[in-house]
């Protein structure tokens, strides 16, 4: 049994995957907290979708992949954020119009270049491919990420449940959400990684889900989203070592799992 | 480095600090304000014109759709108004955000967000700390100082969803009055409230009359007037209507 268990990570690629997994699932985790209470699961989605015609960009022109889907999603950030200052459209239906394009152009682009096939990691996430590089932009920008929600913390929490008042002392709601939007840019980039551009809402929002189910405070949402999150890589990264599938898609099933579990958790308790 | 309530504001919000009163200057002043919700082709308030000396204490009737919220959130900075001036102890709005505490309406809060009655109160210092700073031994004082005045005390660690409409109300106004304000804004403060809310409210507002502050409530109920306000303003329609006593005979209104 302990052979089992020990035998996967006996292997270098494992040993990183699992690092960038623990690194990109308590950003995600904790971020994700406050998606899942804002309703903003819709915004991390497109997020991840926009993200695509900056990567292939990126690629075209022999750049940092890492760094073009830094850009486009801090762009789509700024841009969900401008658009949903206005009235003219509702604000998910403006953010449905702009990712579907971005993806859209995302794929064309792609299409242009010879290999369909260079760009499936990016589609579906390459844990187990993970560089020394890699992991040290997830950790520099999860912290970053961590850092600036610790500092914000009071702020974030008013302006979610009363930004009225929140504006009537003179904190800038709407200023806020963009910062908010462009950490969940970073965060998604960072994601990217681990299960690609398509599952990488789920790393944001299932686990903290899950502990939302689970769970009435805010910091022990957090620590509980962490575990899930943290779990269900383990768990994916097992699953896709010894039923050779994709550890992506084993990552989030396994938070599906965990939410499952949670929900009936929650009904037993009731 | 500024003092405010005895401390230090390192970095305050909107970067507005301290600003002293002008000398003399009624607590509110409206002249001409029109104002219009962006996007939103109807105006909301015409014309208005108003004095609220400081100490005042002033219930804005009249009925849905009136406009009475809307001239409170205009004084609180949340409408801008399209024409008109608004002065505040003589100042623009904003220009001192700690002077000025509104209670946001019911329904304008996400009630299911995980935070205890104990934090949402709290969140009433934080005009006082800005960014960066944590609350400290004194705020928590303070709060547990307006707990325990508003009956509250062994509902702090409860989550706001688990309060009923009544406790919810009374975790707002204890978060209005631990911003220590000189003017308070109360947006409907007696909706969905018990009997035994509204009398602790309701002393609580006579208390903060005799201590000097200027209050301006929106309220539905015009039964109970006489009582607890000096002044009635009634709008309709984005106009003013009628300025009268609270005493007064006409309180009698028909909607």
């Amino acid at each position: 049994m302990i052979d089992w268990l020990i035998e996967p990570f006996s292997y270098g690629f494992m040993r990183s995957g699992l690092l960038a997994a623990t690194l990109v699932s308590i950003t995600c985790a904790v971020i994700g907290v406050y998606v899942v209470l804002r309703r903003m699961a819709f915004i991390g989605d497109a997020l991840a979708h926009t993200m695509l015609p900056g990567v292939v960009i990126a690629y075209l022109n022999q750049s940092s992949l890492f760094v073009g889907a830094m850009v486009a999603g801090v762009l789509t950030a700024i841009g969900i954020g401008w658009v949903s200052r206005r009235d003219a459209l509702r604000e998910d239906t403006a953010i449905g119009v702009l990712f579907t394009a971005m993806f859209a152009s995302g794929i064309l682009l792609m299409s242009t270049v010879q290999s369909f096939r260079d760009f499936s990691h990016i589609l579906f996430g390459n844990i187990l491919g993970v560089s020394a590089s890699d992991l040290q932009q997830t950790a520099a920008i999860g912290a970053l990420v961590l850092l600036a929600l610790l500092v914000l913390h009071k702020e974030l929490g008013l302006t979610s449940y009363d930004p009225s008042y929140a504006t009537s002392i003179g904190i800038r709601s709407e200023a806020l959400r963009m910062i908010l939007l462009i950490l969940l840019a970073l965060t998604v980039v960072t994601s990217i990684q681990v299960v690609g551009v398509v599952l990488t809402s789920a790393l944001l929002v299932t686990p903290a889900a899950a502990a939302s189910l689970v769970t009435q405070r805010l910091s022990h949402m957090m620590l509980l989203a962490i575990v899930v999150a943290i779990g269900a890589s383990i768990v994916g990264l097992y699953a896709s070592y010894y039923a050779a599938v994709a550890s992506g898609a084993a990552i989030v099933l396994a938070c599906t799992a965990f939410f499952g579990v949670a929900w009936l958790v929650r009904t037993l308790r009731r | 480095m500024l003092r405010l309530g005895g401390e230090a504001v390192w970095m305050p919000y909107g970067g507005r600090r301290y600003a002293a009163p002008v000398a003399d200057a009624p607590a509110v002043s409206l002249h001409g304000v029109t104002a219009a919700y962006p996007g939103a082709a109807a105006t909301v308030l015409r014309d208005i014109t108003l004095d609220v000396p400081i100490g005042d204490h002033v219930a804005l009737i009249g009925p849905n759709g009136s406009g009475k919220s809307s001239l409170l959130k205009v004084l609180a900075g949340l409408l801008r108004p399209s024409a008109g001036t608004v002065r505040i102890h003589g100042l623009g709005v904003g220009v001192c955000h700690h002077r000025v505490a509104y209670l946001s309406q019911r329904n304008a809060i996400d009630w299911r967000f995980p935070v205890t009655l104990r934090e949402l109160v709290m969140a009433g210092r934080f005009v006082h700390l800005g960014w960066l700073r944590r609350p400290g031994a004194a705020d928590e004082a303070a709060v547990a100082r307006v707990l325990d005045r508003l009956d509250l005390t062994h509902l702090a660690a409860r989550q706001i969803s688990e309060l009923s409409g009544g406790q919810q109300q009374r975790a707002l106004l204890g978060r209005t009055l631990v911003q220590e304000a000189d003017l308070l804004l109360l947006d409907e403060p007696f909706t969905a409230i018990d009997g035994e809310s509204r009398d602790t409210i309701e002393s609580v507002l006579r208390e903060l009359h005799r201590a000097g502050k200027t209050i301006i409530v929106v309220t539905h109920d015009t039964e109970r007037l006489a009582g607890v306000f000096e002044r009635v303003v009634e709008l309709r329609d984005g106009c003013i209507i009628a300025d009268r006593p609270a005493d007064h005979n006409a309180v009698e209104v028909v909607w």
